[in-house]
Order: C-alpha cells, then structure tokens, then sequence
C-alpha cells in the first residue's frame, strides 16, 4: 500500500482527527423500549443547563419549522429523532450538543420522556402472522429513484419489500424430479465491527454544510442531507477522510442527520463519535430465515428450486429491500436450474435496524443453498465435488435472471478448491467416515466444500478526473473512499499505468464532493472495476489532450508521437520529446483536466425478476478442512482456502489479504458470531467481550488464496467481498463431513454441534431434509 | 465518564488510612481491564477512584521457604506468567495466568485486581483454590489472611470489606509427587473467557494409589465448585478410567452450572464431566 508508511506510524488522519474552532461535542439519547409511542417529551431542564447549546427533539420537526425530519434510502421510514413512536431498543430519540460529552450526556439524563409501552414483534416470521404489531403505519412513502428497482406495496404488513424470481415452470421442475428436499436455514444478526466506529464532524458557514463524515457513501449522503435541509447540491459538501473500515455498515445515514441539526440549531460545529455498544444498536447484517426447496433427478442433476426467504431488516428499512433482493437473486447459485421460483422479503420488526454488510444478503443465500447441495448429495449417494461439478454454470448458460453467461469459470475455481484440501472421493463416503466408533481419541476431521456466485451492483456509474500539474505530477480527483482495503493504492497504480508515469507522480483525493466527481458509492466490490474503468477513461481524455498539444507544439502529427515515461517523444527520434508538464505550460493550459466516466446497465423485472441482474458475476469456491472434538462440539479451522475468480489483478498483495480477510470475516460468523436479543428486544452483547470476534489464534492455520486470471488481458472483477459468502457453508460442510452433525442455524456453536450429535444416532448420517417421490 | 475525583496515594498506610475514610464511595482501581468496563457499562458508579499506580509496595514475587509463592497484588498477571521462580515452582500456576484473556489485557491486569474483581467467568480463581491459596488483607483496622476458597461470596462479591485491599496472594508449595493442571474450555474465540475452567490435583503415593485429589471447576456457578465427599472417592484408589470417569460423571451431576452467551447449563455440565475426565487422566500420567 502507498500509504502503508503512514498506517503503521498513525498518521493516517481519520474524520475523528477533525478539529473545529468552538466545535461542540454531540450525544444521542435513545429509547429504552423496543416498541414505544411517544406521549410527551420535556427538554426544557437540559436546556437550560450550562454547556448545552443545542438540544434535538422531535418538536425540531414540525411543519412551522420547515422540516420534515423523514429519510431513508429506499423507503422514507427513518426519522433524525423518534417523532411519534420509537420501534427498537437504541431508536434515536433525542440528541444534545454541548461542550463536551460528559455534559451532553448529563443533559440527556434531564431530558423527561413519557412513553406507552406497544406490542412489540421481533422474529421475521411472527412479525408477517396476521395480527403482529404494525412496526410502520401509515405505510412510509418509497424513493421515486428506486421505483425500477424495489416494487411497492400496499400497506397494513410488515412486509417492507418483496422481491421474485419466475423462471420456468415450477410445478412441472418439481414433477420431473425424482427427489425434493426442502430445508430451512437461518442466519442472526451480525456485527461489522470496524475498528474506527461512525463519526461525524458537521459545521453551517453561511447557508452551507460541510460534513466529514465516516461514510463509504459520499455522494448520497450529500443527496439525502440536501434533501432533508431543503438545500441545493451545491450547498452540501461531503468530505471523507481515510476509514478505520467500513463493511458496508458506513452505507447510508447515520449520524449525519442528528449531527447537522445540532450544527444548524448550535451555530457551531458538532462532532459525533459512537461508542462501540452504539455501534450494535446503529446497523447489522439481516437476520434470516430461508426456506430452499431443492428438485433433483436420480443421477444428480438439478431440475427445480423454491425459495422463501425472510430477512429482518428491523425497525428501520436502510436498504434492506434491495439486500433480499441481491440475496434471492443468488439463490440459484452457481447451477444450472431450469425452474426457480424466489420470493425475498425484506421485513420491518422491532430489532436494530439491518443494512449492507459484506456480502449483501449472499452470505445468508449460500448459507442455505451451498449446506443443503452436501445434504443433497449424501441422500443421492454422490460425492458432493462430483454432484457440484455436474451442474455448474458454464459459458453460454443462462442464470436463473435469464442473462446469457460468459467468461464463466466454476469448473477451474471447484477443481482449485478441492485440490487445495486434497479432496478425494475418499472424503465423500460418508457412512463409513464417521461416527465415533472403532477410532480413538476424539478428534475428527472432515472436509468442505462451498461456492458463490454474486452480483455486481448493476446499474453503476463511476466519475474519475486527472488533473495535470505544472511540473507533470498528477493529482486523481475521485470519490472513491479509502476504506483501508487500498482503493487509493489501486488507483494510482491504475492512472500510473495508463499515463506511463512512476506512481509516485500521482496523488490520490480524498473524496470531496465539492472537488471530486460523482462516485455511486464504495460497495460491492465495485471500486477497481467502476472507478478503475471511470479512471482509464480519464487517462484515455488526458492523454488524447496532452498529445493535441504536443502535436501542436513540435508541429507534428499525433500518429507521430509516442508517451513514454511522463514525456511525448518523437516516433524513431526518441531525443525530441516534452514532459507532460512542459507540454501544459507552454501551451498556455496551466492544468490539463482529463475526464472520465464509466456506467453499466442493466436492472430486473420487477414480476419475474429477469433481466440483466449483473454486469458480470463475481465466482468463488472454497476449500476447508477442520478438526471437530466430539465430546465437546468445538470445531478448529485447520484450511480455509479461498479461490476467487479476479479477471485481472491489479495489485496482488491487497487482492490477497482482501481474499485472506474474507476468510477470516466469514470464520468469525461461522463459529461465533450472533448479537443476542432477549425477550424484549434488549440486545445483550454489545461490547467486544460478550460479542466474539475472532483473534489471531482462531484463524486457519493455513490460508491459501488463490486469485484466477485471464490468461492476456481481460475484465478486472472486485474481490472484497466475493470470498465471505461461502466460508460458513464450506465450515458447515466440514463439521459434518468430520462427525455427521448438520447445524442449519448460524453460528456453528460448539454446543449446537454438540446437540446435533446426540440427536442424531450413530448409526445414521444425520438427517438431510426429507426426501420424497415426486 | 462524569466527574470522578481520582486518588493517587503513594503507599499502602495511605491507601488504607483512604479507603477508612471514604469506604462505600470509592472504588480501588490498579490495571482497569475490568473496572474501566464496568463504569463504563454503568454498572459502578463511584465518587472516587482510589488508584494503586503509585505504590511501589506489592509488586514483587518471591519465594519463602516453608510458606510458598508470595505475589503481590499489583504484580501484572503477564509478570507472574513470565516469573521464572512462579515456572520453577509452580508451572501450572503460571499456565493458568498466561491463559487469562490475550496479551495485552495480561500486561495490565493485575493478579490482586482479578481476585478483587470475582468474575465468575476467570481462570485464576479455581486453580488457587484448588492450590490452597490464600490472600492477605489490609485495612486500618489491620491485616488478615483469606483462603482463597472463601474469598468469593457472589457475583463480583468477595469478603473483602469496603475498607480493605487485597495486599499478596500466598501460594503454598506443593508437596513434591503432586500434579496439577488447569484446562481452560473456551466455546468462542480463544481469547473468550472460560466456558469451562477445571483445576486440578492428585497426590499419587508410590504404588500408585491416590492419597489426595482436588478438583475444582471454575466458571459454572457464581464461584468456584469443588464437592470434597466426590473427591474423597478417589483417597486411596487407583485412578483408574472407571473411576475418573465415574468422579467426572458426579461432578457434572452435582454442579448446578449457570447459563450464559458462553453455553447453557446442559452444555456446561457436559464440558464439565469431559473437562473433569481429562484432567484427572492427566494429572493421573506416571511421573
């Protein structure tokens, strides 16, 4: 990394590092219950309270006032503070700036909230059982910008989205299946535990908000806040500094809204920090529950499959809708299936609102499909790396959205992923590998296998300008976010590349969108790939510029020069040359600005979910081997082999550790993850030491990442977060292949495994959904 | 946190002569790794911190013939697990503190304030008591010994009163032929808390009979659990399989553990009678 120097030295400034003149210091005051109507609130003693400057309640947002106080991507669900209700336990419902934080806190004590205690439901199931409390009513009101993407409803459930999949026929799939198996799979909540928690610093000059913010989002933000201030673009600035980590949780407004109106009613600047308990009550990964119902022929071969799956994307939408739909449209993973059926339903209950998290609703989809395809093949009698084999997608396949397939690479990455675990049809003769008997100690060891394949957001656009100095240095204005994966390392490398200069010419922006074009956002695996491609485009502009110029100058043709090394040089005269930054200069240009977008297209039915559901998909396959302790249950990664479908690397050593960070991001959902609720919705591990993560002695003892290439050339694909999805099925997988207990619930606990071994006898491999004669 | 006023006393007459003074209001801090949590969770709220930084007293370990190790209290529990007279004399001692948390909360925790704390969940406690430690105690009012076995009352509760500190922790030596182990079950990360801790001990006579077997097993229950009438089972037995096997089986049935995020009380007691059978296996191995 360019700025590795800088990262281990800790001078790498982060949002937290902002600093204003008379800059006030923010706290959030939230609700005590999970479903609550507001009867009344009284601030008038933290008012007065010496030190407070400001105090945000929901009388802030009253028609007279001018503000609605209403956001939210997809669905206008959310509100800065709480106005007529409260819908999870941590719901923002009031907020105070004052000097410091000891005494915005001492102020939120002051503050009297009266609440009617409401019905509160939290399961995605119950919370679609006719009669469970209503978490929005009135139904809130969608995005216009999001009507192609997300169909609306009509109101009166919980049901905040429904996303379907109709290829086929079905019926008829399931009539001409010797088996049908259907299983139900269920994911929790789950952390993204970036090490630097939100932050926000908002400051009004003159009519005009300037944010730096903690946000993998800044353009949208900027959107959201005009929005919500009645403010122009021009009149928003978004500046993102360096994240401590994002995951997807920085994807949308957080504190933003609440720090502003501080800032705004203060007159003075407002700096936000989160502790980490509110962190947990701030966003997570979707809790789900999938039903897959799986036809298959005799010799193995995939014919039907029905999914219902249900992700809980809590009080608060975010941009739940378009996770269940970027779930369930990987459903089908990488099969071939002629008949699939998907319904995926975002739904509102009482819990911390859901939003993106690396993965984006896949990890939950494999977690279903890729456990059940083992559960499958040992009721076939068939060798799960064999009974994979036989029905991936290939080029000219179509995928379960309808789009035609190429540049498809399963085989090789399967063929990659079994090797690298040593996989032999040995390790699939279940019966006879396990269970305890005849062996001593109580170690066993088994091996897994998972694949995934994920979507790309599609549609995407990504803006990139080239500025040229005076001196041929070069400054990249994009608004991409460094989220310490190395996106400003990758491109530079990427305008070095293009410009044919040492990459130490070029400096790379922070995002500032006031300076820096347009970006959609840092997500989904997208910034090599979109902002790359937005920033050869740029380079192609520049160059193009820089040889009029330069044709201009020595009185030549462009056809007859050449760029070399930060100079345009005469073809077959190499000593007649000009730096780019001569070149600038004395043709009176001062800075050459080179220009480049790059968008796709693309979108599905909103009835049956065709269409083009991707630009291109991203593939990956993992290999894993554990060692499980029958008497107790617990599980020791011994390899988790990441493989990963990459087009063309542009910098092998982070597309490693993006590779070896999934591994170890999807290890810890495996094995012990979960934020736990009780029976009123207060979560109850909201600190680092009640809420797992793994550490350095949990990792695989060996991973082996493996990224594939186009042989010459070809796409870049994204890798931050293709490899996540499949490591807890590939764990499951291996648990079971090592003692035959098949947990469906993540995490993989050692007493859920423990459980699942007594309840299954010895003598039976453990059950693998039901099978029946069509 | 809000205006805590923080004492800084350069010895221990002045930390005791402090603490007679304000008592119930103030609370003895030395590496924070638990109690820094704790105010921050709301779950203390002091007037007053009274900090044990300053003191030179306490932080030494050394040996004494005919009474053991003796630690101070504000020895880290990294110190005591690097300690070449603790590895010399008691290895298994300076296991369990190197099993504690990670690294970096040994080098702040110290062995005085992990008693004082009483977490259920931690590794320390049952290994001392299996060991037969005892800590000293100081206060105004003057000093006194606490076996280890009855320091701790409750959750986070000692028999410590509000006016006194935990000044050593006494670790008498082992006869020579006894064995000990400690196994730490964690069922999340490695650096988790015990799931399920078990000490134990066997003194084997030269025919291989047991003379003497403790076992106690740490993080079930509020404090640590030792049942002395299923120990006695083995006194002048073989520790053969059957037995080990039936001794762990009791154990597990007598313990009524607690249910946590770390497992339920049904899974605890199936670690505990597997954790009870290994360690007795191990401390049971031919010398």
């Amino acid at each position: 990394m360019l700025d590795a120097h800088q990262r281990v030295t800790g001078c790498v400034p982060y949002t937290d590092n902002v600093e204003l003149p008379g800059m006030l210091h923010g706290r959030i005051g939230r609700s005590p219950h999970a479903h609550a109507r507001i009867l009344h609130i009284d601030a008038s003693a933290a008012e007065r309270m010496a030190g407070v400057a400001a105090v945000l309640t929901r009388d802030d947002f009253t028609p007279e006032r001018g503000y609605s106080g209403r956001y939210g991507r997809i669905f206008q669900d959310q509100s800065v503070v709480a106005s007529d209700k409260v819908r999870f336990v941590g719901d923002p419902v009031a907020a105070v700036a004052a000097i410091n934080e000891e005494r915005a806190e001492e102020a939120l004590s002051l503050i009297k909230i009266e609440y009617e205690e409401l019905p509160a439901v939290f399961d995605e199931q119950e919370a679609l059982r006719p009669g469970a409390p209503l978490v929005h009513h009135p139904r809130p009101a969608q995005q216009p910008a999001f009507r192609a993407l997300i169909q609306d409803l009509p109101g009166g459930s919980n049901v905040c989205s429904h996303f379907k999949l109709r290829r086929g026929d079905i019926e008829a799939g399931f009539r001409q299946s010797d088996f049908v198996f259907e299983d139900v799979f269920r994911s929790p909540a789950a952390q993204h535990v970036p090490l630097e928690p939100h932050v926000t610093v908002a400051q009004f000059l003159e009519g005009k908000l300037t944010l730096w913010t903690s946000t993998q989002m800044p353009h949208a933000v900027r959107s959201q806040m005009a929005e919500l201030l009645r403010l122009p673009l021009s009149h928003v600035r978004v500046i993102v500094p360096s994240l401590g980590g994002g995951f997807g949780s920085k994807g949308s407004l957080r504190l933003e809204p609440i720090a502003s109106f501080l800032a705004l009613k203060a007159g003075r600047p407002v700096k936000i920090v989160l502790r980490r308990e509110e962190e947990f009550v701030t966003v997570c990964k979707h809790p789900a529950t999938i039903r897959v119902k799986t036809g298959v022929r005799k010799d193995g071969t995939l014919v039907a499959r029905q999914v219902t799956a249900h992700f809980n994307t809590g009080a608060y939408s975010d941009v739940g809708p378009v996770v269940a739909r970027n779930g369930g449209s990987a459903m089908s993973g990488p099969y071939r299936i002629p008949h699939v059926w998907i319904d995926s339903y975002a739904v509102w209950t009482n819990l911390v609102p859901a939003g993106a998290l690396r993965g984006f609703g896949v990890p939950q989809a494999v977690w279903a499909y890729e456990s059940q395809m083992d559960m499958i093949a040992e009721r076939l009698g068939l060798d799960p790396l064999e009974f994979r084999r036989k029905n991936l997608l290939r080029d000219d396949d179509s995928f379960a959205t309808g789009e035609k397939l190429a540049d498809m690479h399963f085989d090789a990455l399967l063929e990659h992923a079994a090797a690298s675990v040593q996989w032999s049809s040995e390790d699939a003769r279940w019966l006879e590998k396990y269970p305890r008997n005849g062996r001593s100690g109580s170690l066993r060891r088994g091996k897994g296998l998972a694949l995934v394949i994920k979507a790309t957001i599609t549609p995407s656009m990504s803006v990139a300008a080239i500025k040229l100095n005076e001196d041929g240095s070069l400054n990249l204005l994009t608004s991409s976010v460094e989220c310490g994966q190395g996106a400003k390392t990758v491109l530079a490398q990427i305008t070095a590349a293009a410009m044919q200069v040492p990459v130490e010419r070029v400096s790379v922006s922070d995002p500032d969108t006031d300076l820096t074009p347009y970006d959609q956002q840092t997500s989904s695996s997208r910034t090599t790939f979109s902002m790359g491609g937005a920033v050869t485009r740029a380079a192609d502009d520049l160059k193009l510029q820089i040889l009029n110029h330069a044709a201009e100058l020595l009185e030549l043709s462009v056809a007859d020069l050449i760029l070399e090394d930060g100079r345009v040089a005469v073809r077959g005269t190499p000593a007649r040359s000009l730096s780019y930054g001569e070149i600038a200069m004395r043709a009176n240009q001062g800075n050459l600005i080179g220009r480049g977008a790059f968008s796709t297209r693309g979108g599905l039915d909103l009835e049956t979910g065709q269409g083009v559901g991707s630009v291109h998909w991203h593939q990956g396959a993992i290999g894993c081997e554990v060692e499980v302790d029958l008497e107790t249950g617990k599980v020791r990664v011994l390899q988790l082999n990441p493989c990963v479908f990459a087009g063309k690397v542009v910098n092998p050593r982070l597309c490693q550790l993006q590779l070896e960070g999934s591994a170890v991001f999807g290890l810890g959902q495996a094995l012990f993850e979960a934020m736990v609720y009780d029976d009123r919705g207060q979560l109850m591990n909201t600190n680092l030491s009640d809420y797992n993560i793994p550490s350095f002695q949990d990792i695989a003892e060996r991973i082996n990442p493996f990224a594939l290439e186009h042989v010459s050339g070809g796409e870049i694909h994204g890798v931050g977060e293709t490899l996540l999805p499949p490591v807890m099925a590939a764990i499951g997988n291996a648990v079971y292949n090592a003692v035959g207990a098949r947990v469906r619930d993540l995490p993989l606990t050692p007493e859920k495994i423990l459980r699942a071994l007594r309840e299954a006898p010895c003598s039976s491999p453990g059950s693998a959904g039901t099978p029946r004669k069509a | 946190m809000p205006d805590i006023e923080l004492l800084q006393p350069g010895s221990l007459d002045e930390v005791v002569a402090l603490l007679a003074a304000h008592r119930d209001e103030t609370k003895i801090i030395s590496g924070g790794t638990a109690l820094v949590i704790m105010l921050k969770n709301r779950l203390i709220a002091p007037a007053k911190l009274l900090s044990v930084g300053r003191l030179q007293e306490l932080r030494a370990i050394r040996h004494e013939p005919g009474v053991g190790l003796r630690i101070g209290a504000l020895v880290t529990l990294r110190e005591a697990e690097l300690s070449p007279v603790v590895r010399e004399r008691n290895p298994t001692l300076a296991d369990t503190f190197a099993k504690v948390a990670n690294v970096r909360v040994r080098h702040a925790a110290t062995v005085g304030g992990n008693l004082s704390e009483a977490d259920y969940a931690s590794d320390p406690p049952c290994v001392l008591v299996a060991m037969r430690a005892r800590v000293k105690a100081r206060s105004i009012r003057g000093e006194r010994e606490i076996p280890v076995a009855n320091l701790f009352k409750g959750f986070y509760e000692t028999d410590l009163g509000p006016d006194e500190i935990l000044t050593e922790l006494i670790v008498p030596d082992l006869a020579p032929g006894i064995r000990s182990v400690y196994h730490k079950y964690v069922s999340r990360s490695s650096e988790d808390r015990p799931c399920v801790g078990m000490a134990a001990l066997a003194h084997m006579d030269a025919d291989g009979a047991c003379k003497e077997l403790r076992l106690v097993a740490g993080a079930v229950a509020e404090i640590p659990q030792e049942i002395n009438a299923i120990e006695e089972r083995a006194r002048g037995r073989r520790l053969d399989d059957r037995l080990i096997e039936e001794i762990a089986q009791a154990y597990a049935d007598a313990i009524d553990p607690l249910s946590d995020l770390r497992g339920s009380a049904w899974y605890r007691k199936q670690i505990i009678r597997v954790l009870a059978r290994r360690a007795m296996q191990e401390v049971n191995a031919p010398n």
